[in-house]
């Protein structure tokens, strides 16, 4: 049986903006090979530049890979064919706050994907869009406002509502929790998770956060200057001895925790 | 029966609605506003409007001063020139040459100019960047330069001074959109939109030029502004629309030589060129200004 999401092979290099023609491209990733299947959550990390935003968008279709392919159910993925990505591939980006548009309504902005991807008449449309937003915890109503009208919470519930809309197989989600404070994320992750459960979709999460990980993640990927250290099950991961990279990756908010714990002892000994 | 609102209605107000809101605010920019829209009301209506035909000549009030002074004659509201031609209906008709020509080639560049930028604005290949290149050079020509330099390879005449004007105010829309369009596409928003399959026009118009539509409507009174002094000073030099047609810059340029007898010939064309800039500058500073205070809000 083929996996969900295939990747073969992927890599991207880059020339900067300023260099020569001839002078060597510089290798954001190098190529890798992965596998998710069906309602798997795989968590993505790694340090900041080691390339986990670029595989994202990658996957997601943003940006094309210099080589390698992505198959999805045993079908070729091709780049910027937008219209076969987005029925099984969406994206959830990093800063909810930038990535909707400021002057439409909401209603048209999820409108959008089910003008240019389905053959829906306007009424069906509309009672898509209205199932995706109670879905996602909000009113119908809220499908007449603008995004400055909402919190960053509801923002990211319009995006994760957004992603949803076309019943996708997989939702990538780039750095999607980090702006929210601790009670909405928690909210935004309930949500995910109880989306999972209705829809069966896989979650590709990057993340800086072991905590999330260690919650949600089925699988761990680890990048490292653009090369894959790891990649297996999340408690194969959490109980394999580590290198010292992936220790401090999972585990340094522990350390964190406990030297803060130690320097608050250390203060009231003072 | 009275009408009375029971219910609480929900009001959503778009962006661009609160930007007109904040404008809305300011005395003056709304006066200013006031002053434009009558003055384009002038220009539609001015052949209705002129009591006399603009080459009328009266042999009997040659250089009668405004009807509010001692001398004046209240059939001569604005007194007459060196030529016994009635001021008021040469201003009237003079609008359409200094106003109304000016917003039509405002119209047309700002058409071709927003098309090629938004173009340039997208496609980021070697070719379109060259043309782009080619684009900016030409803004380091003074827009009333190049104005010259076209209507010296052309000539003068009305429709030479027309489309010279408009060529040269091209570049700037051009450069304007250009720089708009490509910030925002790649910001996350637009990014969004491609992924969900939008096709480019719809990105174009639907996602994009909302967002940059105050940018546009800002350039558009700039190049206004800078299209009726260009036209005025081409007049005054003699090289724009030839003097019976009563351009306000040409007819500045006629009183220069009775400025003394009849100072009313050169200040009335003067002021009223003066107003008609004025009001369009502070109208595109108050929206300026409207939109760095809804940002900033």
């Amino acid at each position: 049986m083929s996996h969900l999401l295939e990747v073969k092979n992927l890599g991207k290099t880059y020339r900067p903006r300023k260099a020569w023609p001839w002078s060597q491209k510089s290798v954001a990733i190098e190529p890798i090979s992965f596998h998710i299947d069906a309602g798997e959550t795989l968590a993505v990390m790694g340090e900041t530049g080691s390339g986990k935003s670029t595989l994202a968008k990658i996957i997601a279709g943003v940006d094309n890979p210099s080589s390698g392919e992505l198959w999805l159910n045993g079908q070729k993925l091709h780049n910027q064919h937008y219209q076969q990505r987005c029925h099984n591939i969406r994206m959830i980006f990093q800063d909810s706050e930038n990535s909707l548009n400021t002057h439409l309504t909401l209603r048209k902005q999820l409108e959008e994907p089910l003008k240019f991807n389905t053959n829906l008449t306007a009424q069906e449309r509309n009672e898509k869009i209205d199932i995706a937003l109670r879905r996602v915890g909000m009113l119908t109503e809220h499908g007449e406002f603008y995004p400055h009208m909402l919190s960053s919470g509801q923002k990211q519930r319009v995006c994760i509502a957004r992603a949803i809309i076309l019943e996708p197989q997989i939702v990538v989600a780039d750095e999607a929790l980090v702006g929210l404070d601790p009670s909405v994320r928690a909210q935004i992750i309930n949500l995910m998770l109880d989306l999972q459960q209705d829809m069966g979709i896989s979650y590709i999460l990057v993340t800086h956060s072991p905590q999330i990980v260690k919650h949600i993640a089925d699988k761990i990927l680890i990048l490292y200057r653009g090369k894959m250290i790891v990649f297996d099950k999340t408690d194969i991961v959490l109980g394999d001895d580590q290198q010292p990279y992936v220790h401090q990756l999972l585990h340094d908010h522990l350390n964190k925790q406990i030297k803060f714990k130690s320097d608050k002892a250390k203060k009231i000994a003072d | 029966m009275p009408h009375i609102n029971l219910y609480y209605k929900d009001e959503n107000p778009s962006p661009l609605t609160l930007v007109w809101r904040r404008f809305k605010e300011r005395l003056l920019s709304m006066t200013a506003l006031y002053i434009l829209l009558a003055m384009i009301l002038v220009v539609i209506f001015s052949p209705i409007l002129a009591p006399y035909s603009t080459s009328m000549q009266f042999a009997d009030a040659v250089s009668l001063p405004p009807s509010w002074t001692e001398q004046g004659n209240i059939q001569f509201l604005m007194g007459t020139d060196d030529l016994g031609r009635d001021m008021l209906s040469r201003l009237l008709i003079g609008s359409i040459y200094s106003l109304g020509l000016p917003i039509l080639m405002v119209a047309v560049s700002s058409i071709i100019g927003m098309v090629i930028g938004a173009v340039l604005g997208i496609d980021r290949t070697i070719k379109y960047q060259t043309f782009s290149r080619v684009f900016d050079t030409l803004l380091s020509i003074p827009s009333f330069l190049m104005a010259l330099i076209i209507i010296a390879i052309l000539g003068t005449g009305l429709f030479n001074v027309a489309l010279a004007i408009t060529l040269s105010l091209i570049p700037q829309f051009i450069f304007v959109t250009r720089n708009a369009v490509h910030q925002e596409w790649h910001k996350d928003y637009v990014t969004a939109s491609r992924l969900n399959g939008c096709s480019k026009p719809y990105l174009l118009y639907r996602v994009i030029l909302p967002n940059i539509t105050p940018i546009l409507v800002m350039q558009l009174t700039v190049s206004l502004s800078v299209a009726i002094m260009d036209i005025a000073a081409l007049s005054f030099l003699g090289l724009g629309i030839q003097s019976p047609t009563p351009e306000w810059g040409s007819m500045l340029a006629r009183s220069l030589d009775e400025v003394y007898l009849s100072p009313w010939s050169m200040v009335l064309p003067g002021v009223t060129l003066f107003v008609t800039i004025m009001s369009i500058n502070i109208v595109g500073d108050s929206l300026r200004r409207a939109l760095s205070e809804r940002v900033n809000s």
